[in-house]
């Protein structure tokens, strides 16, 4: 397993140097060592955006060892590691990655009271789909959804709290001036939102 | 213009070197290490959340990269 050391580095550079490795090699496996909070969160974030799995955080006093493998393909050595690269494999118990992408804050068209009580509803559903749900993402105006006084604040909540990423588009949080009031999920970019797209085995739009 | 406002604090380290000392300057009118907590965030979201003038952002950024020897991973 190759190990970048970025003890020492002060952002961005131990992400630079990871996004370095991961675009030159993409190894299967490997271990970032950084020395700051910030940093740590920042390698997990880059390298769960790419499509590695972060298997471990390990603290030893000020230094943190974060440990990933790719979640798109097999182990070289289990097997079936002839497996290409672009083909998403197992990252969840169900070994699908289902993708929802959320594009208004109703569910539907044709009454919005109707479609807020069909939201509310689907949201408080979802958990019933296992544990392939992997993502939310949302945009426009289901960005309201994850903001306080929402009134399915808590659905989403729960969902994150299981283990479901949630992103929200920084860009119309601040289109509708609420970045200060979201209360669940990570603001995201275009970026997160393309590359989570072509991660997923799955994307179901609402 | 090669900087664009929806481009991350990443994506515009990753491709520009010089960047890097534009984000430190900006370190203390935003309040925060820029590199540090917004690493992912698009710069007009940047300069919004933290009271930055994107504008002016933009410049010297555009700036910066302009003058640097050359981008990261090219040859100069």
């Amino acid at each position: 397993m190759p190990v970048i050391p970025c003890q020492g580095l002060a952002c961005p550079h131990p992400v630079l140097e990871t996004r370095k490795v991961v675009l030159e090699s993409r190894p299967f496996e490997l271990a970032v060592l950084v020395d700051n909070e910030a940093a740590r969160d920042n390698v997990v974030r880059f390298l769960s955006v790419q499509g590695y799995e972060v298997t471990s955080v390990i603290q030893d006093k000020d230094e943190y060892r974060v440990e990933a493998r790719d979640a798109r393909t097999s182990h070289p050595s289990s097997g079936i590691g002839s497996e290409p690269s672009s083909t998403p494999a197992a990252s969840t118990v169900s070994g699908r990655r289902i993708l929802i992408l959320l594009t208004r804050d109703v569910l539907g068209s044709g009454d919005d009271t109707l479609g807020a009580g069909l939201m509310k509803n689907f949201l408080a559903t979802l958990p019933e789909m296992g544990s392939g749900l992997w993502r939310l993402v949302l945009v426009n105006s289901a960005v309201r959804l994850a903001v306080e006084n929402s009134p399915v604040l808590d659905s989403l909540q729960t969902l994150e709290r299981s283990g479901v990423s949630i992103l929200v588009c920084g860009t119309c949080l601040n289109f509708f001036e609420l970045l200060e009031r979201k209360r669940v999920g990570e603001t995201t970019n275009m970026l997160d939102v393309v590359t989570s797209l072509d991660l997923a085995d799955k994307v179901v739009t609402v | 213009m090669c900087i664009r406002p929806d481009m991350t604090v990443l994506e515009v380290v990753s491709a520009h070197r010089a960047a890097e000392s534009v984000f430190a300057r900006y370190n203390e009118p935003a309040g925060v290490c820029i590199c540090c907590q917004a690493l992912f965030e698009p710069l007009s979201i940047v300069a919004e959340h933290y009271g930055l003038d994107l504008v002016a952002l933009l410049a010297d950024l555009e700036t910066a990269a302009r003058t640097e020897a050359a981008p990261i991973g090219e040859k100069p």
